[in-house]
């Protein structure tokens, strides 16, 4: 099962809170409130803190292990926990309409 | 999560000046919404013919993902311009604000419309429904009144009523439609509640107006900066931006127990501060529980 952002949302990164949200994981912050990126779709708007993002940037056709085996490299978190976590993720985006599965 | 703050805003609304603007401006305006990320650009153009600087603008941004929504006036409507917007995933939308001048379209050119609500046409607008459903037209817009152009309008309550019963009638779903008045939208889309957070102006959005002025939105004619001095990016992340956008979003005193005011927060902002020249009054067109 692959994993594909939705055509329909537009969106974007936030550079400067992203730059913020990275920094603050280089020191060890809570970075979880900080919105990297912005969604829209069907008039409504998601924001994305960084681990999202970096989720809704891999759904470009990988599956989810894919998508949790590339997050296991970027983020410092047992792999048990980010499965957990980028499974309810994505299944909350796909209830919204923002990815699809194929 | 929903974000306090916005970097940019990511709809604009640009109404443009038919004298046109020199090239130097059209090159840093759209290299600004490019550079900020912009999502949707309404462009609007009510000159007869439409004028080159549309064009202009639309060539600025052709490689960019910016989405164009263009609305031209009823009258200047060709057929090759409907092909050759489209090949550039434009959407057109053509202006009018009566169903007679929607019926007297000539050999089927027919694109989105856009229908500018007054007094005298709020009575039509199931028959322009009708309309738009039997041609095939896939979205209808009733456009955002701009602040400097005539009467501001509002239906009453019981004009409200009666378009919500003629709803009743028509299948709304084959077509996309797009209202932007929030006392509308619960009626047309047979809501209880509001959804979303109020006004999106100065936030979300801003309008560029066709001297350059930039506001919160088409309907509310605060100042917040002009393209010819400064950048989008300084008016947007200038002090008096969020002092207005804080005035916007705090709930009137006249609201105070409503039971949807954290949607609402307030109806329509820009038509309350002209209407009653203060945002801490409920919109005068509020008919909720009226
Ligand atoms: S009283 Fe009217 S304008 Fe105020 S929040 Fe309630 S519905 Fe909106």
């Amino acid at each position: 099962m692959k994993i594909f952002r939705n055509p329909d949302v537009m969106w974007r990164e936030e550079d400067e809170f992203r730059e913020q949200a990275y920094k603050g994981l280089d020191t060890g912050e809570d970075v979880a409130e900080i919105g990297t990126s912005i969604l829209l779709h069907s008039g409504k708007m998601h924001s994305l803190n960084v681990l999202g993002t970096e989720i809704w940037k891999l759904c470009d056709g990988k599956t989810p292990q894919e998508i949790v085996s590339t997050l296991r490299e970027m983020f410092d978190v047992d792999e048990e926990v980010l499965r957990k976590d980028a499974g309810e993720f994505l299944q909350n985006m796909k209830e919204e309409g923002l990815v699809y599965e194929e | 999560m929903t974000p306090d703050n916005l970097i940019d805003p990511f709809i604009v609304y640009w109404d443009i000046n038919s004298s046109g603007y020199s090239d130097a401006i059209i090159s840093i305006i759209c290299d600004a919404l490019i550079k900020n990320k912009i999502f949707v650009l309404n462009l609007r153009d009510l000159s007869n013919p439409v004028s080159t600087t549309v064009s202009n603008i639309i060539d600025k941004l052709a490689r960019s993902n910016i989405k164009i929504r263009l609305t031209i006036n009823h009258g200047a409507i060709e057929r090759s311009m409907i092909k050759n917007l489209q090949e550039h995933g434009i959407s057109l939308f053509t202006e009018t604000d009566s169903i007679e001048k929607l019926l007297s379209v000539s050999d089927n050119i027919i694109a989105n419309v856009s229908f500018l609500l007054n007094q005298k046409n709020f009575h039509e607008i199931p028959a322009v429904i009708a309309f738009c459903i039997k041609n095939r037209i896939k979205e209808l817009e009733f456009p955002i009144q701009r602040a400097e152009e005539g009467e501001i309008f509002y239906p009453a309550h019981s004009e409200v009523d009666q378009l919500a019963h003629a709803l009743k009638e028509i299948p709304l779903e084959l077509l996309k439609l797009t209202v932007h008045d929030p006392f509308l939208w619960k009626v047309f889309f047979k809501r209880e509640h509001l959804e979303g957070m109020g006004c999106n102006g100065a936030y979300t959005m801003i309008y560029i107006a066709d001297n350059l002025d930039v506001t919160p939105c088409p309907l509310l004619p605060v100042t917040l900066g002009n393209l010819c001095s400064e950048t989008l990016k300084e008016i947007f992340s200038s002090f008096k931006r969020r002092q207005i956008r804080k005035e916007i979003i705090a709930p009137p005193y006249e609201c105070r127990g409503c039971a949807i005011a954290d949607n609402c927060k307030g109806g329509c902002r820009g038509r309350t501060y002209i209407l009653l020249e203060t945002f801490n009054k409920k919109d005068p067109a509020c008919c909720f529980n009226c």
